[in-house]
């Protein structure tokens, strides 16, 4: 527009000077969404196992001392050291199975970092009961009907790049058949009638806090020498401490580092601009251009830059993701995230606070401002 | 139109010997008209025309624009009053490097003006510059082209006053009274003041005022 200093007219004609801060402004924004994004997804992945999946089941093993405590007919053997708990545990209406059972674990891997979860060892004729609360369906082959058979979520398949009828565990297992549900649930069964589990595994709906709550509930307290190795309290603290603090800590100092660096680089960049243009800014101001108009006409240019910079980062940084999802999270079974409101805000306030260091080179440009009869004296 | 009053600028007024650019300066100035301003090399008037045109304020006296005192404004009203009453053409031409020529020319125009770009093409032609030459940067203009885009610029808001420092310097014979000749026929309507040490582009002026060291030393009226 004629008669305003225009953000539009150096942008147009410094396509050069500006692609680069344009280039550099759009790689920090999609590095760090690109690597929050891969972060997010590994949290985004786990997230059903550790946190959802745990919230309907409980693995624990109980000390001799508090089974004793519940005065057992058959103190000799494990089941009947468990038999009272378990018959109290399934009175209680949240509570749809207990299992005194063992179990093994599951791996997940994510583009950054790994997972353990339990699976359980089960009766054959208890596995359909598990995975029905679990809400998982079989979706190839069959179920475990003999000792040492597993069924592995497709998730899981996918990611540890099994098949049907490969043999896992020093060979012990064979994986028979394929699941599907939100929790990537696995199930196996262990050697009839030789099960050697010290342990005890709950069904439990929605809702119970943890273990602590049933066992108090049907007045056998929980001491320390009792182990619980995942519930709902357990799998949540597990994930905020091992899953979520880890990779935001490390999201947090990427994101430092890089907008410490663009700050630094766009500033040096920017003030060096703003300087080989002292004479435009002394010419407005002799024409009679008032300091303000100028400063925003430099805050203007810094706008456009930064926001054809931010979207331009967010475009790549959505492309790049697709492609990954496709070649390596797909493969993976693992959950992509596109779209991260957090860490799009995250990067917009960084981007905010690199904007406000630059007002420091922008005002003393402003400051340095004379009328040219300066410049020629 | 102007009425100048025991103007002194002096530099250097912290040290002992101080500088005088100007010197007790009485002078007026009528409405409209060329005035020339002549003297050598810091003899002062470049001084002299900056304190007019408020890019400089004289450290004594009193200059009257209007009846207004100039030496008073804030810098808001200088900057209005350079904005829309004041054309200026510098010694070099400071034309922004990264613009064309016509935008160079329409930069000065004043906001919601819908007539400025065909003002600055009109301008422009009459300077002698073609219109292959409007979208040309700077840097690929002659000095004369970049000095006759910067008296463009100068005129774009038909100003009350047009301040010239040394307009033709850089110009051909041919280009410098071509460009005279602009300047002379505004002159007709507005006040337009050349600085410069050639006396011959100032054949036409309705006065010239001669300067040396500081003072005015001849103030000739032309015989019309």
């Amino acid at each position: 527009m004629m008669g305003h200093l225009s953000a539009g007219k150096f942008i147009k004609n410094n396509k050069k000077q500006v692609a680069v801060i344009v280039v550099a402004l759009a790689l920090s924004v999609m590095g760090i969404y690109l690597i929050g994004s891969i972060l997010a997804s590994t949290k985004e992945s786990f997230r059903p196992v550790v946190v959802e999946g745990s919230k309907r089941q409980m693995y624990l093993e109980l000390s001799y001392e508090t089974l004793a405590s519940t005065n057992p007919e058959d103190m000799e053997t494990i089941q009947g050291l468990y038999s009272v708990v378990v018959e109290k545990l399934e009175q209680l209406p949240e509570v749809k199975r207990a299992f005194v059972s063992e179990w093994t674990n599951f791996s997940l891997k994510a583009l950054l970092g790994n997972l353990g979860s339990e699976m359980p060892l089960l009766m054959p004729e208890d596995i359909p009961t598990y995975l029905e609360h679990m809400k998982s369906k079989l979706v190839d082959g069959r179920l475990p009907e003999q000792d040492y058979e597993m069924v592995l979520d497709s998730a899981v398949m996918r990611n540890q790049g099994y098949k049907i009828g490969d043999k896992l565990g020093n060979n012990l297992w064979t994986i028979v058949g394929v699941v599907e549900g939100p929790y990537y649930s696995c199930a196996g069964t262990s050697a009839r009638g030789n099960n050697n589990g010290y342990g005890l595994i709950i069904l439990n709906e929605e809702g119970v806090s943890g273990a602590k709550e049933l066992f108090d509930k049907i007045g056998v307290p929980l001491s320390k020498l009792d182990s619980i190795s995942n519930d709902a309290q357990k799998g949540s603290e597990m994930f905020q401490r091992e899953v979520v603090d880890e990779i935001d800590g490390s999201l947090h100092a990427i994101i430092l580092g890089t907008i410490f660096l663009l700050a630094v680089s766009v500033t040096v960049a920017y003030n060096s601009y703003m300087r080989n243009r002292v004479n435009e800014y002394c010419l407005y101001a002799s024409l009679g251009y008032s300091r303000l108009e100028v400063y925003r006409m430099i805050l203007r240019e810094i706008a456009i830059l930064f926001g054809a910079g931010i979207l331009l980062g967010f475009a790549v940084a959505g492309g790049m993701i697709a492609l990954i999802d496709v070649l390596l999270m797909h493969p993976l079974g693992l959950i992509p995230v596109y779209i991260d409101t957090e860490l799009i805000c995250t990067i917009l306030a960084a981007m905010a606070a690199v904007i406000g260091i630059l007002q420091f080179p922008a005002l003393l440009s402003v400051h340095r401002i004379r009328t040219i009869d300066m410049l020629e004296d | 139109m102007f009425e100048i009053k025991n103007v002194s600028m002096i530099y250097d007024m912290d040290s002992d010997e101080k500088m005088y650019a100007l010197s007790n300066v009485d002078l007026e100035l009528p409405e409209r008209g060329l005035v020339g301003i002549i003297g050598p090399s810091g003899s002062g008037k470049s001084t002299l025309m900056y304190c007019l045109s408020t890019l400089k304020k004289p450290t004594e006296g009193s200059i009257l624009y209007k009846g207004e005192e100039l030496t008073a404004l804030t810098p808001a009203k200088r900057e209005m009053l350079r904005r829309q009453k004041f054309g200026f053409i510098f010694q070099k031409h400071y034309l922004v490097p990264y613009m064309t020529a016509f935008d160079n020319c329409v930069v000065s125009a004043l906001p919601g003006d819908p007539e400025a770009a065909e003002r600055a093409k009109s301008m422009m032609s009459r300077l002698g510059l073609r219109e292959k030459e409007f979208k040309k940067r700077p840097a690929k203009l002659s000095g004369g082209q970049c000095q006759r885009v910067a008296i463009a610029r100068a005129m774009i808001n038909g100003p009350e006053v047009v301040f010239a420092d040394e307009p033709t310097a850089s110009l051909d014979h041919e280009n410098a009274f071509n460009v005279m000749r602009v300047l002379r026929e505004y002159a007709e309507e507005h006040l337009v003041l050349v600085v410069t040490h050639d006396r011959s582009i100032l054949q036409d002026a309705d006065r010239i005022i001669e300067i040396w060291d500081g003072r005015i030393s001849a103030i000739k009226d032309a015989e019309r």
